[in-house]
Protein backbone atom coordinates (compact mmCIF):
# COMPACT_ATOMS: atom_id res chain seq x y z
CA UNK A 1 0.00 0.00 0.00
CA UNK A 2 1.10 3.56 -0.66
CA UNK A 3 3.04 5.21 2.15
CA UNK A 4 0.81 8.30 2.06
CA UNK A 5 -2.21 6.14 2.92
CA UNK A 6 -0.46 4.88 6.05
CA UNK A 7 0.52 8.46 6.93
CA UNK A 8 -3.08 9.66 6.62
CA UNK A 9 -4.33 6.73 8.69
CA UNK A 10 -1.65 7.34 11.33
CA UNK A 11 -2.68 11.00 11.47
CA UNK A 12 -6.13 9.82 12.44
CA UNK A 13 -4.59 7.89 15.32
CA UNK A 14 -4.34 4.45 13.69
CA UNK A 15 -1.48 2.81 15.55
CA UNK A 16 -1.32 -0.21 13.26
CA UNK A 17 -0.85 2.05 10.24
CA UNK A 18 1.90 3.86 12.09
CA UNK A 19 3.63 0.60 12.98
CA UNK A 20 3.54 -0.47 9.33
CA UNK A 21 4.89 2.91 8.34
CA UNK A 22 7.86 2.84 10.69
CA UNK A 23 8.59 -0.84 10.08
CA UNK A 24 10.06 0.16 6.72
CA UNK A 25 12.47 2.63 8.31
CA UNK A 26 13.14 1.31 11.79
CA UNK A 27 16.28 -0.57 10.79
CA UNK A 28 17.73 2.51 9.06
CA UNK A 29 17.10 4.84 11.98
CA UNK A 30 18.21 2.22 14.50
CA UNK A 31 21.52 1.84 12.66
CA UNK A 32 21.93 5.58 12.50
CA UNK A 33 21.47 5.80 16.28
CA UNK A 34 23.75 2.79 16.75
CA UNK A 35 26.58 4.39 14.78
CA UNK A 36 26.08 7.62 16.70
CA UNK A 37 26.17 6.07 20.16
CA UNK A 38 28.07 2.83 19.62
CA UNK A 39 25.77 1.29 22.21
CA UNK A 40 22.86 -1.01 21.13
CA UNK A 41 20.85 -0.48 24.33
CA UNK A 42 21.07 3.30 24.20
CA UNK A 43 20.31 3.21 20.48
CA UNK A 44 17.13 1.27 21.05
CA UNK A 45 16.07 3.68 23.80
CA UNK A 46 16.63 6.65 21.51
CA UNK A 47 14.80 5.01 18.61
CA UNK A 48 11.82 3.97 20.72
CA UNK A 49 11.54 7.45 22.20
CA UNK A 50 11.88 9.05 18.77
CA UNK A 51 9.23 6.80 17.24
CA UNK A 52 6.81 7.60 20.06
CA UNK A 53 7.48 11.30 19.47
CA UNK A 54 6.89 10.75 15.76
CA UNK A 55 3.55 9.11 16.47
CA UNK A 56 2.51 11.93 18.80
CA UNK A 57 3.45 14.63 16.30
CA UNK A 58 2.57 12.94 13.02
CA UNK A 59 -0.33 15.37 12.64
CA UNK A 60 2.23 18.10 12.05
CA UNK A 61 3.87 16.16 9.21
CA UNK A 62 2.85 17.92 6.00
CA UNK A 63 5.09 16.21 3.52
CA UNK A 64 7.47 19.11 2.92
CA UNK A 65 10.23 16.56 3.24
CA UNK A 66 10.03 12.79 2.81
CA UNK A 67 8.72 10.76 5.73
CA UNK A 68 12.09 9.07 6.21
CA UNK A 69 13.87 12.47 6.43
CA UNK A 70 11.29 13.63 8.96
CA UNK A 71 11.83 10.47 10.99
CA UNK A 72 15.60 10.82 10.85
CA UNK A 73 15.25 14.40 12.06
CA UNK A 74 13.26 13.29 15.08
CA UNK A 75 15.85 10.60 15.87
CA UNK A 76 18.62 13.17 15.47
CA UNK A 77 16.86 15.64 17.80
CA UNK A 78 16.14 12.92 20.34
CA UNK A 79 19.74 11.82 20.26
CA UNK A 80 20.84 15.42 20.75
CA UNK A 81 18.56 15.70 23.80
CA UNK A 82 20.13 12.54 25.23
CA UNK A 83 23.57 13.81 24.40
CA UNK A 84 22.92 17.12 26.13
CA UNK A 85 21.57 15.42 29.22
CA UNK A 86 24.07 12.64 29.67
CA UNK A 87 25.91 12.01 26.42
CA UNK A 88 28.46 14.74 26.90
CA UNK A 89 29.84 13.02 29.95
CA UNK A 90 29.75 9.57 28.36
CA UNK A 91 31.48 10.93 25.28
CA UNK A 92 34.19 12.38 27.46
CA UNK A 93 34.62 8.96 28.99
CA UNK A 94 35.38 7.52 25.57
CA UNK A 95 38.14 10.04 25.18
CA UNK A 96 39.64 9.95 28.62
CA UNK A 97 38.74 6.71 30.35
CA UNK A 98 40.77 3.55 30.34
CA UNK A 99 38.51 2.32 27.51
CA UNK A 100 40.30 4.71 25.18
CA UNK A 101 43.54 2.73 25.46
CA UNK A 102 41.68 -0.47 24.79
CA UNK A 103 40.02 1.02 21.72
CA UNK A 104 43.35 2.31 20.49
CA UNK A 105 44.93 -1.08 20.99
CA UNK A 106 42.10 -2.78 19.05
CA UNK A 107 42.36 -0.24 16.29
CA UNK A 108 46.12 -0.59 15.95
CA UNK A 109 45.74 -4.33 15.73
CA UNK A 110 42.89 -4.06 13.22
CA UNK A 111 44.79 -1.50 11.17
CA UNK A 112 47.84 -3.65 10.83
CA UNK A 113 45.74 -6.64 9.83
CA UNK A 114 43.86 -4.53 7.30
CA UNK A 115 47.22 -3.74 5.80
CA UNK A 116 47.84 -7.43 5.24
CA UNK A 117 44.31 -8.05 3.95
CA UNK A 118 43.58 -10.25 6.89
CA UNK A 119 40.71 -8.23 8.30
CA UNK A 120 37.32 -9.82 7.93
CA UNK A 121 34.24 -7.86 6.83
CA UNK A 122 32.68 -7.90 10.31
CA UNK A 123 35.89 -6.65 11.81
CA UNK A 124 36.01 -3.74 9.37
CA UNK A 125 32.52 -2.74 10.43
CA UNK A 126 33.40 -2.92 14.07
CA UNK A 127 36.62 -1.06 13.54
CA UNK A 128 35.14 1.82 11.53
CA UNK A 129 32.19 2.07 13.92
CA UNK A 130 34.60 2.49 16.83
CA UNK A 131 36.62 5.05 14.93
CA UNK A 132 33.55 7.10 14.12
CA UNK A 133 32.57 7.37 17.78
CA UNK A 134 35.84 9.27 18.25
CA UNK A 135 34.61 12.12 16.04
CA UNK A 136 32.84 15.20 17.45
CA UNK A 137 29.07 14.74 17.27
CA UNK A 138 28.37 17.37 14.61
CA UNK A 139 30.85 15.71 12.24
CA UNK A 140 29.94 12.17 13.24
CA UNK A 141 26.29 12.52 12.33
CA UNK A 142 27.03 13.84 8.85
CA UNK A 143 29.67 11.24 8.10
CA UNK A 144 27.29 8.45 9.13
CA UNK A 145 24.40 9.81 7.10
CA UNK A 146 26.51 10.41 4.01
CA UNK A 147 29.27 7.82 3.86
CA UNK A 148 27.57 4.93 5.64
CA UNK A 149 23.89 5.45 4.94
CA UNK A 150 24.28 7.19 1.59
CA UNK A 151 21.78 10.02 2.08
CA UNK A 152 21.86 13.04 -0.22
CA UNK A 153 23.22 16.40 0.93
CA UNK A 154 19.72 17.87 0.73
CA UNK A 155 18.32 15.17 3.01
CA UNK A 156 21.16 15.59 5.49
CA UNK A 157 20.72 19.37 5.47
CA UNK A 158 17.05 18.90 6.36
CA UNK A 159 17.84 16.40 9.11
CA UNK A 160 20.49 18.46 10.87
CA UNK A 161 18.79 21.77 10.07
CA UNK A 162 21.76 23.32 8.29
CA UNK A 163 22.58 24.55 4.81
CA UNK A 164 24.05 22.23 2.18
CA UNK A 165 27.26 24.25 2.32
CA UNK A 166 27.55 23.61 6.05
CA UNK A 167 26.90 19.90 5.52
CA UNK A 168 29.64 19.67 2.89
CA UNK A 169 32.05 21.60 5.05
CA UNK A 170 31.39 19.39 8.09
CA UNK A 171 31.69 16.25 5.97
CA UNK A 172 35.03 17.45 4.69
CA UNK A 173 36.24 18.12 8.22
CA UNK A 174 34.88 14.78 9.44
CA UNK A 175 36.78 12.96 6.72
CA UNK A 176 39.91 14.96 7.49
CA UNK A 177 39.68 14.09 11.17
CA UNK A 178 39.02 10.44 10.47
CA UNK A 179 41.96 10.40 8.10
CA UNK A 180 44.12 11.98 10.78
CA UNK A 181 43.05 9.33 13.30
CA UNK A 182 43.76 6.61 10.76
CA UNK A 183 47.13 8.02 9.84
CA UNK A 184 48.14 7.39 13.48
CA UNK A 185 47.99 3.66 12.76
CA UNK A 186 50.92 2.47 10.68
CA UNK A 187 50.09 0.74 7.45
CA UNK A 188 46.44 1.77 7.48
CA UNK A 189 46.37 3.16 4.00
CA UNK A 190 48.02 1.52 1.12
CA UNK B 1 44.34 22.78 9.13
CA UNK B 2 43.32 21.84 5.61
CA UNK B 3 46.07 19.71 4.08
CA UNK B 4 44.90 20.57 0.55
CA UNK B 5 46.24 23.16 -1.85
CA UNK B 6 44.03 26.10 -2.71
CA UNK B 7 43.23 24.56 -6.11
CA UNK B 8 41.38 21.70 -4.44
CA UNK B 9 40.17 23.28 -1.21
CA UNK B 10 36.40 23.24 -0.88
CA UNK B 11 36.07 21.19 -4.07
CA UNK B 12 37.19 17.81 -2.87
CA UNK B 13 33.80 16.58 -1.70
CA UNK B 14 32.21 17.65 -4.99
CA UNK B 15 35.06 16.10 -6.94
CA UNK B 16 34.57 12.79 -5.17
CA UNK B 17 30.79 13.05 -5.68
CA UNK B 18 31.37 13.92 -9.35
CA UNK B 19 29.25 17.02 -8.98
CA UNK B 20 31.81 19.52 -10.26
CA UNK B 21 31.37 21.14 -13.65
CA UNK B 22 33.46 19.78 -16.48
CA UNK B 23 35.82 22.74 -16.37
CA UNK B 24 36.22 22.62 -12.57
CA UNK B 25 36.80 18.88 -12.67
CA UNK B 26 39.41 19.27 -15.35
CA UNK B 27 41.21 21.92 -13.30
CA UNK B 28 41.27 19.69 -10.19
CA UNK B 29 42.47 16.72 -12.23
CA UNK B 30 45.22 18.79 -13.73
CA UNK B 31 46.33 19.83 -10.26
CA UNK B 32 46.20 16.26 -8.94
CA UNK B 33 48.57 15.14 -11.66
CA UNK B 34 51.22 17.51 -10.42
CA UNK B 35 50.54 17.52 -6.65
CA UNK B 36 51.64 14.48 -4.72
CA UNK B 37 50.08 15.71 -1.48
CA UNK B 38 46.58 16.36 -2.83
CA UNK B 39 46.50 13.15 -4.83
CA UNK B 40 47.58 11.28 -1.69
CA UNK B 41 44.81 12.89 0.34
CA UNK B 42 42.29 12.08 -2.40
CA UNK B 43 43.42 8.48 -2.46
CA UNK B 44 43.14 8.16 1.32
CA UNK B 45 39.74 9.85 1.36
CA UNK B 46 38.41 7.50 -1.29
CA UNK B 47 39.70 4.52 0.66
CA UNK B 48 38.05 5.93 3.75
CA UNK B 49 34.71 6.34 1.98
CA UNK B 50 35.06 2.85 0.63
CA UNK B 51 35.68 1.52 4.16
CA UNK B 52 32.66 3.40 5.49
CA UNK B 53 30.45 2.04 2.74
CA UNK B 54 31.40 -1.47 3.85
CA UNK B 55 29.81 -0.89 7.24
CA UNK B 56 26.66 -2.93 6.97
CA UNK B 57 23.40 -2.67 8.82
CA UNK B 58 22.74 -4.35 12.12
CA UNK B 59 19.29 -5.85 12.58
CA UNK B 60 17.08 -4.15 15.16
CA UNK B 61 17.21 -5.95 18.52
CA UNK B 62 14.82 -8.84 19.00
CA UNK B 63 11.45 -7.66 20.29
CA UNK B 64 11.96 -4.09 19.08
CA UNK B 65 8.62 -3.91 17.27
CA UNK B 66 6.77 -5.59 20.14
CA UNK B 67 8.19 -3.13 22.64
CA UNK B 68 7.24 -0.23 20.36
CA UNK B 69 3.69 -1.63 20.07
CA UNK B 70 3.42 -1.89 23.86
CA UNK B 71 4.52 1.70 24.30
CA UNK B 72 2.14 2.90 21.59
CA UNK B 73 -0.76 1.18 23.37
CA UNK B 74 -0.10 3.37 26.40
CA UNK B 75 -0.62 6.53 24.35
CA UNK B 76 -3.98 8.14 23.78
CA UNK B 77 -4.60 8.50 20.06
CA UNK B 78 -3.73 11.92 18.67
CA UNK B 79 -6.29 13.07 16.15
CA UNK B 80 -5.31 16.68 15.62
CA UNK B 81 -5.46 17.46 11.95
CA UNK B 82 -2.43 19.17 10.50
CA UNK B 83 -4.75 21.55 8.64
CA UNK B 84 -6.00 22.80 12.00
CA UNK B 85 -2.59 23.95 13.06
CA UNK B 86 -2.37 27.44 11.66
CA UNK B 87 0.96 28.40 10.19
CA UNK B 88 2.49 25.04 10.95
CA UNK B 89 4.54 23.45 8.23
CA UNK B 90 5.70 20.61 10.39
CA UNK B 91 9.20 22.03 10.36
CA UNK B 92 11.23 23.67 13.08
CA UNK B 93 11.51 27.45 12.83
CA UNK B 94 15.26 27.34 12.23
CA UNK B 95 14.78 25.05 9.27
CA UNK B 96 12.17 27.31 7.72
CA UNK B 97 14.63 30.21 8.08
CA UNK B 98 17.38 28.12 6.44
CA UNK B 99 15.03 27.23 3.60
CA UNK B 100 14.24 30.89 3.04
CA UNK B 101 17.95 31.74 3.05
CA UNK B 102 18.60 28.93 0.56
CA UNK B 103 15.76 30.22 -1.62
CA UNK B 104 17.18 33.77 -1.54
CA UNK B 105 20.62 32.37 -2.40
CA UNK B 106 19.15 30.48 -5.35
CA UNK B 107 17.41 33.61 -6.63
CA UNK B 108 20.45 35.81 -6.00
CA UNK B 109 23.44 33.50 -6.53
CA UNK B 110 25.82 36.36 -5.76
CA UNK B 111 24.79 36.07 -2.09
CA UNK B 112 26.40 32.62 -1.93
CA UNK B 113 29.85 34.19 -2.00
CA UNK B 114 31.13 34.62 1.57
CA UNK B 115 32.99 37.79 0.59
CA UNK B 116 29.65 39.51 -0.17
CA UNK B 117 28.60 38.89 3.43
CA UNK B 118 31.95 40.09 4.73
CA UNK B 119 31.67 43.28 2.65
CA UNK B 120 28.08 43.82 3.77
CA UNK B 121 29.18 43.39 7.39
CA UNK B 122 32.00 45.89 6.95
CA UNK B 123 29.68 48.38 5.26
CA UNK B 124 27.21 48.05 8.11
CA UNK B 125 30.02 48.52 10.61
CA UNK B 126 31.25 51.64 8.80
CA UNK B 127 27.70 52.95 8.82
CA UNK B 128 27.13 52.23 12.49
CA UNK B 129 30.45 53.42 13.93
CA UNK B 130 29.89 57.18 13.27
CA UNK B 131 26.33 56.94 14.59
CA UNK B 132 27.50 55.15 17.71
CA UNK B 133 30.39 57.57 18.16
CA UNK B 134 28.20 60.64 17.73
CA UNK B 135 25.44 59.29 19.94
CA UNK B 136 27.92 58.26 22.61
CA UNK B 137 29.70 61.57 22.49
CA UNK B 138 26.41 63.43 22.70
CA UNK B 139 25.23 61.19 25.48
CA UNK B 140 28.38 61.69 27.52
CA UNK B 141 28.27 65.46 27.48
CA UNK B 142 24.55 65.89 26.90
CA UNK B 143 22.14 67.14 29.45
CA UNK B 144 19.41 64.59 29.20
CA UNK B 145 21.35 61.38 29.40
CA UNK B 146 23.86 61.46 32.16
CA UNK B 147 25.38 64.77 33.10
CA UNK B 148 22.51 66.92 34.21
CA UNK B 149 19.13 66.30 35.68
CA UNK B 150 16.24 68.53 34.93
CA UNK B 151 14.10 69.69 37.80
CA UNK B 152 11.30 72.16 38.34
CA UNK B 153 9.01 72.97 41.19
CA UNK B 154 6.20 73.88 38.82
CA UNK B 155 4.30 70.75 39.73
CA UNK B 156 4.14 71.86 43.31
CA UNK B 157 2.85 75.29 42.45
CA UNK B 158 -0.81 75.96 41.96
CA UNK B 159 -1.07 79.02 39.81
CA UNK B 160 -3.88 81.38 40.74
CA UNK B 161 -6.26 82.68 38.10
CA UNK B 162 -5.09 86.14 36.95
CA UNK B 163 -2.33 85.98 39.53
CA UNK B 164 1.40 86.10 38.85
CA UNK B 165 3.49 83.29 40.28
CA UNK B 166 7.22 82.77 40.21
CA UNK B 167 8.13 79.33 38.92
CA UNK B 168 11.70 78.14 39.29
CA UNK B 169 13.21 75.71 36.83
CA UNK B 170 16.68 74.36 37.41
CA UNK B 171 19.20 71.93 36.03
CA UNK B 172 21.59 70.05 38.24
CA UNK B 173 24.74 69.46 36.18
CA UNK B 174 27.55 67.18 37.36
CA UNK B 175 30.04 69.05 35.19
CA UNK B 176 29.91 72.08 32.86
CA UNK B 177 27.96 71.37 29.67
CA UNK B 178 28.26 73.58 26.64
CA UNK B 179 25.62 74.53 24.10
CA UNK B 180 22.46 73.23 25.64
CA UNK B 181 19.13 74.15 24.06
CA UNK B 182 16.04 74.45 26.14
CA UNK B 183 12.44 74.88 24.92
CA UNK B 184 9.31 75.35 26.88
CA UNK B 185 5.84 75.81 25.47
CA UNK B 186 3.08 76.96 27.74
CA UNK B 187 -0.48 75.72 27.32
CA UNK B 188 -3.48 78.03 26.75
CA UNK B 189 -4.27 78.38 30.46
CA UNK B 190 -0.87 79.79 31.46
CA UNK B 191 0.93 82.85 30.12
CA UNK B 192 4.41 84.24 30.57
CA UNK B 193 4.79 87.60 32.31
CA UNK B 194 7.55 90.09 31.66
CA UNK B 195 7.72 93.48 33.44
CA UNK B 196 4.20 92.92 34.75
CA UNK B 197 2.78 92.37 31.23
CA UNK B 198 1.54 89.12 29.68
CA UNK B 199 3.72 88.13 26.74
CA UNK B 200 1.86 86.93 23.66
CA UNK B 201 4.57 84.42 22.76
CA UNK B 202 3.89 81.15 24.57
CA UNK B 203 7.27 79.66 23.83
CA UNK B 204 10.40 80.16 25.84
CA UNK B 205 13.67 79.29 24.18
CA UNK B 206 17.05 79.38 25.85
CA UNK B 207 20.46 78.36 24.60
CA UNK B 208 23.70 78.48 26.49
CA UNK B 209 26.15 76.66 28.69
CA UNK B 210 25.33 74.95 31.94
CA UNK B 211 27.61 75.50 34.91
CA UNK B 212 28.60 72.73 37.21
CA UNK B 213 26.03 72.51 40.00
CA UNK B 214 22.60 74.15 40.00
CA UNK B 215 21.49 76.30 37.06
CA UNK B 216 18.36 78.21 37.94
CA UNK B 217 15.90 79.74 35.46
CA UNK B 218 13.24 81.91 37.15
CA UNK B 219 10.01 82.33 35.21
CA UNK B 220 6.97 84.43 36.12
CA UNK B 221 3.68 83.03 34.84
CA UNK B 222 0.05 84.05 35.13
CA UNK B 223 -2.96 81.78 35.21
CA UNK B 224 -5.34 82.91 32.45
CA UNK B 225 -7.83 80.00 32.41
CA UNK B 226 -8.94 77.52 35.04
CA UNK B 227 -8.02 73.89 34.71
CA UNK B 228 -5.27 71.35 34.73
CA UNK B 229 -2.62 72.27 32.15
CA UNK B 230 0.32 70.37 30.87
CA UNK B 231 3.63 72.12 30.29
CA UNK B 232 6.15 70.38 28.07
CA UNK B 233 9.84 71.05 28.51
CA UNK B 234 12.38 69.94 25.91
CA UNK B 235 16.13 69.87 26.49
CA UNK B 236 18.60 69.16 23.67
CA UNK B 237 22.32 68.57 23.51
CA UNK B 238 23.58 67.45 20.11
CA UNK B 239 21.44 64.55 19.00
CA UNK B 240 20.41 63.68 22.52
CA UNK B 241 17.10 65.08 23.66
CA UNK B 242 14.74 64.65 26.53
CA UNK B 243 11.15 65.68 26.88
CA UNK B 244 9.36 66.05 30.17
CA UNK B 245 5.82 67.06 30.95
CA UNK B 246 4.55 68.70 34.12
CA UNK B 247 0.90 69.16 35.05
CA UNK B 248 0.00 72.58 36.48
CA UNK B 249 -3.31 73.46 38.03
CA UNK B 250 -4.77 76.93 37.68
CA UNK B 251 -7.00 77.63 40.67
CA UNK B 252 -9.95 79.94 40.51
CA UNK B 253 -9.08 82.09 43.54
Amino acid sequence: MDETVFIEEAKKGDKTAFEKLVFKYQQKVYNYALRMTGDPTQSEDICQEALIKAYCSIASFRGDSSFSTWLYRIVYNTWQDHWRKEGRSSEMKVYFSEDADEIKSDLTDAASRLFYDRLRQEEIQDWIAKLITQLPQEFRTILILRDIQGLSYQEIAEIVDASIGTVKSRLNRARNQLRTILSGFPGTFR
Amino acid sequence: MDPLCKETQGQFADYIDRSLSFRQRERVQEHLLSCYRCSGVLDMTQQLINLCSQVGEEPVPAGFSARLRDRLQEITPVTISAENIKGSTGQPRRQRIHQRIRWIQRVFPVLQAPRIWVMAGLALLLFLIPIYYYATKSGQSGVPATVATYKTDMARVHVGLNEDTLVRIWFDARKPVEQVRFYLELPAGIAMVQDGQVVADRRLQWEGDLQSGRNLIPLTVRGVARGQWRVTVLIEKGLARKEQSVDIKVNGI
